[in-house]
C-alpha cells in the first residue's frame, strides 16, 4: 500500500509539472494519465476475475471464488472512474458528455453493465456452492464478452477516440509514454493492494461469522 | 471422460422432442411470444414517432423485438423442470449434462424461428414504400445465425436464473448486457444488406459470437447443472 501510495505521488507530480502537454489538447490532455491506466487496470482485474473464476471451476476450491468476486470488485470500482473520467475527457475534447460512436467508452459500458449484473447474481443466490458456481459460470463469461463488445461497437461506431497505441508502438513522445508507464503502474499497485486488503477483510469476516456460530452452538465446518 | 447411458446425440434429441411435444399440446409460449412480437413492434413504431422511418429504426424495432421475445422463452423454459422437480431427475440420470443444455438451446431456437414467422413479415409490412429493404436471403441468413447465439446464451442463463431468488428480473438483468454485441452485430448485418453493402464483417462477427457463446456455455454448463 505504501509503495503504490508513493507511486501514485510521484505519477501526479510527473503528469502535472513534468510531461509536455499535448499540441492539439494541451493541459487537458492529462486526463490521459488516469483515464486510460484506470480503464486498462480495470480489464486487467476482470481478467483476473475470470482467471480465478476458470480455477473455481475446476478445483472448486472457494478462496478462488472469493479472489475471483474481489479481483470483479476491483475491476468495477476502478470501471466506474473510468465512466466518470471518460466523459469528462469528451466534454472537454469534443463538448459532448457520451458519443454513441465512439468505441472504446461504448465498450467499457456494455462490459460495466454485464459486471453490475454479476453482483446481481451474486447476491441473489445463497451464500455457498452454488453462488461459488453461479458466480463463475457468470465471470468466465463475461471475459468472452469484451472482444465481442469491442467488435460489436467497431461495427456500429466511427473511431473518434484518439486512438494512441499502434502496431508500431505508442504515438506519442517518450517522456509522454514513460509518464504514462508509472501512472499505470502506480494504478496497478493501488489496485492489488486494495485486493489483497479487501480479501483479508473477507476472510477476517468469515472467521468472526465462524465464530459467532460456535458460541451459538452451531455445527461449523473447519 | 464419463461414458454415459445414453449418448449425447440420442439424449437431447430425447429432450428436445420432449420439450416440443409439451408446447404442441399446449402452445403457451409461442403464441405468447408471436402476439409480444406484433405488440412490441407496433408499441416501438408509435414510441418512434417517425412517419417514414428509416430502415434502420425498422430492422433495428425488428432485432429489439426479437431480443426482448426472448426473454419470453429464457425465462420460462426451464420452469417445469424446476417447478415438478424434474431436473434433479435429469441430472441424476445417465445423460450428459451438456445434452440438457443443448435441448433446451436447440428448443429455445424453435420457439424463435416460429415467433419470427410472425414478426418477420410485420418487420417488411411496416417498411415504408420506397425504402431500401434487406434481401429476405439476408435477413433470414442473419435471424439464423443471431437465433443460435441468443439460444446458446438464452439457454445456460435460464439454467442459472432458474435456481436464484426472483428469477423474473434476473432473467434480464443477466441475458440483456450479454446479448447486446450480438444485437449490434445482428443489426449491423440487415443495415448493411439494405443499403447493398457487404454483409462480411457483421456477419462473421454474429458467427464469432455463436462460436464463442456457444463453447463457453458448453464448457461451464455442467456447472449450472449440478443440483
Amino acid at each position: 500500500m505504501l509503495a503504490a501510495g508513493a507511486l501514485l505521488v510521484i505519477s501526479t507530480l510527473l503528469i502535472a509539472l513534468w510531461v509536455p502537454g499535448d499540441r492539439a489538447e494541451g493541459y487537458r490532455q492529462r486526463i490521459f494519465y488516469l483515464h486510460v491506466p484506470i480503464a486498462l487496470t480495470s480489464y486487467l482485474f476482470l481478467l483476473v476475475g475470470a482467471f480465478y473464476a476458470a480455477r473455481h471451476l475446476l478445483r472448486r476450491d472457494p478462496m478462488d471464488d472469493l479472489r475471483s468476486y474481489v479481483a470483479i470488485h476491483q475491476g468495477v470500482i476502478l470501471g466506474t472512474l473510468v465512466l466518470i473520467t471518460g466523459p469528462i475527457w469528451a466534454r472537454v475534447s469534443w463538448g459532448i458528455w457520451w458519443d454513441w460512436s465512439d468505441k472504446q467508452l461504448n465498450t467499457f459500458l456494455l462490459v460495466f453493465l454485464f459486471y453490475c449484473a454479476y453482483f446481481m447474481l451474486r447476491y441473489a443466490v445463497e451464500e455457498g456452492a452454488r453462488r461459488e458456481r453461479f458466480s463463475s459460470i457468470y465471470a468466465l463469461l463475461g471475459i468472452g464478452m469484451v472482444p465481442l463488445s469491442l467488435g460489436a461497437v467497431h461495427l456500429a461506431g466511427t473511431i473518434h477516440h484518439p486512438t494512441v497505441f499502434h502496431r508500431d508502438g505508442p504515438a506519442m513522445e517518450h517522456s509522454m509514454f514513460f509518464a504514462f508507464l508509472v501512472s499505470w503502474a502506480a494504478f496497478i499497485l493501488l489496485a492489488s493492494a486494495l485486493w489483497r486488503l479487501e480479501l483479508r477483510g473477507k476472510l477476517l469476516a468469515q472467521g468472526v461469522q465462524r465464530l459467532q456460530r460456535r458460541i451459538r452452538g452451531e455445527a461449523v465446518l473447519p | 471422460m464419463t461414458a454415459h447411458a445414453v449418448p449425447f446425440a440420442r439424449a437431447v434429441r430425447l429432450l428436445v422432442r420432449t420439450d416440443l411435444t409439451l408446447e404442441r399440446r399446449a402452445p403457451q409460449l409461442a403464441l405468447a411470444m408471436g402476439l409480444f412480437a406484433a405488440v412490441a413492434q407496433v408499441v416501438l413504431h408509435y414510441g418512434a414517432d417517425i412517419s417514414q422511418p428509416p430502415v434502420s429504426v425498422t430492422v433495428g424495432s425488428l432485432w429489439v423485438t426479437l431480443l426482448l421475445a426472448t426473454l419470453l422463452a429464457v425465462a420460462r423454459v426451464f420452469n417445469a423442470e424446476r417447478d415438478e422437480g424434474l431436473l434433479d431427475a435429469l441430472v441424476l440420470a445417465p445423460i450428459p449434462r451438456t445434452a440438457i443444455w443443448a435441448a433446451k438451446a436447440i428448443a429455445i431456437t424453435a420457439l424463435l424461428l416460429l415467433m419470427e414467422v410472425v414478426a418477420v413479415p410485420l418487420s417488411y409490412l411496416f417498411l415504408p414504400a420506397d425504402a431500401p429493404v434487406p434481401s429476405f436471403g439476408v435477413l433470414l441468413l442473419a435471424l439464423l445465425a443471431g437465433d443460435l447465439g441468443l439460444a446458446a446464451l438464452g439457454s445456460l442463463v435460464a439454467a442459472v436464473a432458474s435456481a436464484v431468488r426472483g428469477r423474473e428480473v434476473m432473467v434480464p438483468l443477466l441475458y440483456l448486457p450479454a446479448a447486446v454485441p450480438l444485437l449490434i452485430a445482428a443489426l449491423a448485418c440487415s443495415v448493411h444488406a439494405a443499403a447493398g453493402d457487404s454483409v462480411m464483417r457483421p456477419l462473421a462477427l454474429v458467427l464469432t459470437y455463436d462460436a464463442i457463446v456457444g463453447l463457453l456455455a458448453y464448457a461451464v454448463c455442467e456447472h449450472a447443472l449440478t443440483d
